[in-house]
């Protein structure tokens, strides 16, 4: 039996993130994520931030890596096939820039972080389970390197995705689920190549696609493809050429193509669970909504969930 | 009230999902409309704000 303030489900970045904001108000928690550090760190997820996630991770103190490798920019293109692109310009019309940084790097300044700050983290929890959330001592159980752990708590946070167990304990007579799935994937790729100038959305009759940066060398890219397409069908060659026909030629001839350093096919899917709060439970990020990454809002509301409570 | 929020980015994310992508059902009405969209967007700097507006991110609450 260990007793904290907060415990917390989950060690992606809304958990981390929600871990550094208790500490930075004296207020104590524990991480309990399922994966190894590792595995969370080798996660390629989001890659736009909001000028409001900007600002809060900076006043966190999570500014100065995010400031050197990231970069503003005035908003994205969207182009559709011959016709000229225009800029959703977030600048010009309210005053903000976005910002291209990956999730990625911003996990691992949290890990690093809270490993400073001495944060308990326990990684590689198995059977984590929810205990007592509707009464005034919640606990969270689990069994790390086959030993039985109990956390009792003031609140439990789940932020433990939206396959993860923490929204399955609200009863189901509570919880209302709202859900759009969509027909298709995003097949994505990393390169360490230049990025075309923009972020840049494209709409073409052979489907979607999208030009993103992560750095000054490191590229992503993305194409709409069919729900069941496997990765092994789409060698480098492939990806490229599709990629380059669904955008303007003046865009698709910026593109500099390369090897890829990773590889991945995303679902698309919209979810929202209400009520976010049950209890002593509070839920945050995916494990309470899921957004298509279109918009590029999922880790934009996993950074504002972390002050919500 | 994060609620709010969250139902605001929702809503962002599945009107890019449906203007930008091709859908397995879609009809020339449909692609046309978006087309119209489209342009709509391109040519009406009223339209870009509100998306702009959005895409920016609407406030924080708590």
């Amino acid at each position: 039996m260990e007793r904290t303030q907060v415990a917390i489900i989950g060690g992606g970045p809304a958990g981390m993130l929600l871990s550094h904001l208790l500490h930075l108000d004296g207020i104590e928690s524990v991480v309990v994520e399922r994966q190894t550090k590792a595995h969370v760190l080798k996660r390629i997820r989001a890659g736009v931030l909001e000028w409001g996630t900007v600002r809060l991770l900076r006043e966190a103190g999570l500014g100065e890596r995010m400031d050197r490798e990231g970069h503003a920019h005035d908003g994205s293109f969207i182009a559709w096939e011959d016709r000229e692109p225009f800029l959703i310009n977030t600048v010009e019309h309210c005053g903000k820039p976005m910002f291209s940084y990956g999730q990625t790097a911003i996990t691992e300044e949290l890990y690093r972080i809270r490993e400073r700050d001495g944060g308990r983290i326990v990684d590689e929890a198995e059977n984590v389970r929810l205990l007592d959330i509707a009464g005034d001592a919640p606990k969270v159980a689990f069994e790390k390197a086959g030993r039985s752990n109990t956390l009792v708590c003031d609140f439990i946070a789940g932020c433990d995705g939206f396959h993860g167990v923490s929204r399955q304990s609200i009863p189901a007579g509570v919880l209302r689920t709202f859900e759009r799935a969509y027909p298709f994937g995003w097949l994505g790729i990393m390169s360490e190549t230049p990025p075309v100038g923009d972020i840049i959305y494209a709409r073409h009759e052979r489907g979607f696609a999208l030009a993103s940066r992560r750095n000054p060398m490191l590229s992503r890219y993305y194409i709409q493809c069919d729900p069941g397409t496997e990765i092994s069908e789409w060698p480098d060659d492939r990806f490229w050429e599709e990629l380059k026909r669904r955008f303007p030629t003046e865009i698709a001839q910026k593109i500099v193509t390369g090897p890829s350093i990773e590889k991945s096919i995303a679902p698309l899917r919209s979810f929202v669970a209400e009520p976010m709060r049950y209890g002593r439970l509070l839920l945050a990020g995916d494990a309470a909504h899921i957004v298509p990454p279109t918009g590029a809002k999922g880790l934009n509301l996993a950074v504002s969930d972390g002050i919500a409570p | 009230m994060a609620l709010r929020r969250v139902w605001g980015a929702v809503r962002l994310s599945w009107q890019l999902t449906k203007l930008l992508h091709v859908f397995p059902d879609e009809d020339h009405f449909e692609t046309r409309i978006k087309l119209s969209e489209f342009d709509y967007l391109q040519a009406s700097p009223h339209a870009q704000a509100a998306l702009a507006e959005q895409y920016a991110g609407l406030p924080f609450e708590s």
